[in-house]
């Protein structure tokens, strides 16, 4: 990763704190989607945090590699997937905003500010397709 | 048969780290080994099954297998169901459903979970690449040996054409040589005397033995080439033929055991074989009365014939040399013709025998006589003809 | 690589997906058989017949209508198949001079289009040798150094793996200098953007198989 450009250390922060991200995005998730937590149960949130854990997997390299294309393709088969297994369009969108949250936190601001660019790119194509729906 | 005669799950069963269920035929649970109620953390011995399960995402699949099951007798089927407690869900099970139709009940039994399977799969991932490596390179190497084989053969056949052309070339300067000393020695009459007339005796011989030299060349080139359809052969037969071939004085004894096989053979080259190998007994074997034994033992897949003379025996350090191409033991021992000694006999024998499959050797001991060997191959139905084919079968996983 | 004009992949594909789909191994090796026999080259079962069937199983899997067990049942009987295919289709050639290594960046995934080129390659005469996945960058590098290859192809089937792809070609960049050979790559993320090859410092990459092939014809010549 580029560590002179602010997209390879926003990608290089986020692989460093890929594990907290994703546990304050998942705890976030579950303290505003209480029925969360009663529909899926305890395992139900193990898998959310692997799903979080996941997404920012496919954020660092379409943020280390400047392609917004990169995460929306990402983000749309995540969807298509998570909505054949009975997961709602809007638990991925909120994801999405709770990792952005958990970024603006945890990074530099101008850091967090790419990486929120490319969260914004995924949920604007989610947009797109709650509208189709 | 009433719920309650239904055998309990073994004690074994509470140990096992998934789920095990017997329900009734009318899909109630009638015993667990306990592994459900831990995770749904309530009892479930009584519930009707399909209470326990999430209907919404699932009834329908449900009430299918089920009705399939117990419809179909024995069937097993394998079905992914998610499971609730009320409101809470758990993530999707896959459970083998069988049908029990002694006990009208139906066992279900959990898939290990996810993670082991992963690990599983993972080495079932690695060992499938390998498996797929090998078998590509076992394709390319069969390919590369056909390819070699194929080459082989085709200089095998470039030599032999070599050894006719060139000999057929040296006979007819040879023919000239031999016609031009006896020109000189007809023009030179009684003027050739002393050391010239030995040299031209000497010529002559050396000429003769050169023209025996290139026939057992074209000889050893044609033994190789020629393939001929099998027949059945009596081995008895053929060494009487032989004996008549050679024609020996009254001097020489042949004996041939009277239970040599018969066999399904390429009459001509086992013919060859026993010509050429009776015919160097009877000629190396220094002796007034040369004696000479053929017999032959059946060793299941083969037989193993052998030709022992009372001869001189052969040293050890030169019974390999033997076999070879122009090696005689005696280059010199010409007075009583040229057909011997221009070692082309052995050289035969052993690409005949080989090309047959078998092989040649001599076991020998100076002056204690020689005992020829020569393994000949039974032909199998499917065998005949070339040994060397190359046959593949795919893989089948 | 030419496919027979009566010769038609589509027919086949069908048959075969609804085979893997339903676990059917005898059945799915046997539709290949028919395919050849229809006149069509390794090339076109691989590229019409294989590589759809398996992007239609990914999809299937991701629609929930096929179990992960399906799912992987399927995927090994199309290698198995592929195995069959590739031996009924393979001829000896004497022309060894072009090499090629492949491994794929991923960690645990084995790339099916990688294995397709290598399997291509070899039916022209090239000599491949597939090291698949989680190769160690280092032993990479030594087995570059050691066979000398012409090309090294490298495949990531996710964009999370194109971190690890991009470190296996700077390893072989800072090991072998001038004397590198070309570096090919390939992928889902490189369909999506084939600008990507470059930017990570690979020489070229290809929409498929055949279009790999094709290109490597063109940039490595046989006699060295």
């Amino acid at each position: 990763m580029d560590s002179v450009t602010v997209e390879g250390r926003a990608a290089a922060e986020l692989l460093a704190r890929k594990t907290s991200l994703a546990q304050t995005a998942t705890d976030a998730l579950y303290a505003d989607m209480p029925e969360l937590t009663t529909r899926y149960g305890a395992v139900g949130r193990e898998r959310c945090l692997e799903d979080i854990r996941y997404t920012i997997d496919h954020l660092i390299p379409a943020i280390d590699l400047t392609q917004p294309s990169m995460f929306t393709a990402y983000v749309g088969w995540l969807d298509d997937l998570l909505r054949a297994r009975n997961v709602s369009t809007r638990e991925v969108i909120r994801s999405l905003e709770l990792i952005e949250q958990a970024v603006r936190n945890e990074l530099a601001p101008d850091e967090a500010n790419v990486v929120a660019s490319f969260l914004r790119a995924g949920l604007d194509s989610l947009g797109a397709v709650r509208r189709e729906g | 048969m009433s719920e309650t005669a239904v055998p309990h799950l073994a004690p074994c069963l509470a140990g096992f780290p998934a789920a095990v269920l017997h329900l009734s035929a009318g899909g109630r649970v009638i015993d667990s080994n306990g592994q459900l109620e831990r995770e749904l953390r309530k009892a479930v011995i009584g519930e009707r099954f399909a209470e326990i399960i999430d209907t919404e995402s699932c009834g329908e699949k449900w009430n299918r297998v089920l009705a399939a099951a117990s419809s179909t007798g024995a069937a097993a089927s394998t079905c992914e169901l998610v499971l609730a407690d009320g409101d809470v869900i758990l993530e999707p099970k896959s459970f083998s459903v069988l049908w029990d139709a002694d006990l009208s009940i139906v066992w279900l039994i959990e898939h290990p979970s996810d993670h082991r399977m992963e690990t599983v799969r993972q080495q079932v991932t690695e060992v499938n690449s390998e498996l797929a490596n090998a078998q590509r390179d076992l394709v390319r190497e069969r390919a590369r040996l056909a390819q070699a084989l194929a080459d082989t053969e085709r200089s095998n056949r470039a030599l032999d054409e070599f050894a006719h052309a060139i000999s057929h070339d040296l006979k007819a300067p040879l023919r000239s040589v031999a016609n031009y000393a006896r020109w000189i020695e007809e023009d030179l009459g009684a003027q050739l005397t002393g050391e010239p007339r030995a040299h031209m005796e000497l010529l002559r011989t050396q000429v003769e033995r050169m023209r025996a030299m290139i026939s057992g060349v074209l000889e050893y080139a044609r033994s190789g080439r020629v393939r001929l359809p099998a027949e059945v052969v009596n081995t008895n037969a053929i060494v009487e033929e032989v004996i008549a071939l050679l024609d020996p004085p009254e001097s020489v004894t042949i004996e041939a055991a009277p239970n040599l096989p018969t066999l399904v053979a390429e009459a001509a080259p086992l013919r060859q074989v026993l010509l050429n190998l009776i015919g160097n007994a009877i000629k190396h074997s220094q002796r007034p009365d040369p004696h000479v034994w053929v017999s032959a033992q059946d060793t299941g897949t083969a037989y193993d014939f052998s030709v022992r003379d009372d001869g001189p025996g052969i040293p050890a350090r030169v019974q390999d040399k033997i076999w070879m191409l122009f090696h005689t033991l005696r280059p010199r021992a010409t007075q009583d013709g040229g057909e011997d000694g221009t070692g082309v006999g052995l050289a035969i024998v052993r690409q005949l025998v080989e090309r047959q499959g078998g092989k040649a050797w001599v076991e020998s001991q100076e002056g204690k006589g020689s005992t020829f060997h020569f393994l000949w191959p039974k032909q199998t139905g499917s065998q005949k003809g070339d040994g060397a084919a190359v046959t593949g079968k795919a893989l089948d996983v | 690589m030419t496919v027979a004009a009566e010769a038609n992949p589509a027919e086949h594909y069908a048959a075969y997906l609804g085979a893997i789909r339903s676990g059917d191994r005898r059945r799915a090796f046997q539709i290949i058989d028919e395919a050849r026999d229809a006149g069509l080259d390794l090339a076109a079962i691989y590229l019409g017949v294989f590589q759809p069937a398996l992007r239609e199983i990914g999809s299937l899997w991701q629609n929930n209508e096929l179990t992960v067990a399906e799912e992987h049942l399927a995927t090994a009987i199309t290698q198995a198949a592929m195995a069959r295919a590739y031996e009924r289709a393979f001829t000896w050639r004497t022309d060894g001079s072009r090499k090629l290594i492949a491994a794929c960046a991923d960690v645990e995934r084995h790339e099916v289009g990688l294995r397709m080129l290598c399997d291509l390659l070899d039916l022209e005469g090239w000599h491949t040798t597939y090291l698949g996945a989680a190769v160690p960058i280092d032993s990479l590098v030594a087995m570059v150094r050691r066979l000398r290859p012409d090309v090294v192809a490298l495949s990531a089937a996710l964009s999370p793996h194109l971190p690890r792809l991009r470190a296996m070609i700077a390893a072989i960049r800072d090991a072998l200098g001038d004397t590198r050979p070309l570096i090919m790559v390939g992928g889902r993320p490189f369909l999506d953007d084939p600008s990507l090859a470059e930017r990570l410092g690979a020489d070229l990459t290809a929409q498929n198989a055949t279009d790999a092939v094709r290109l490597l014809g063109e940039r490595v010549s046989r006699a060295r």
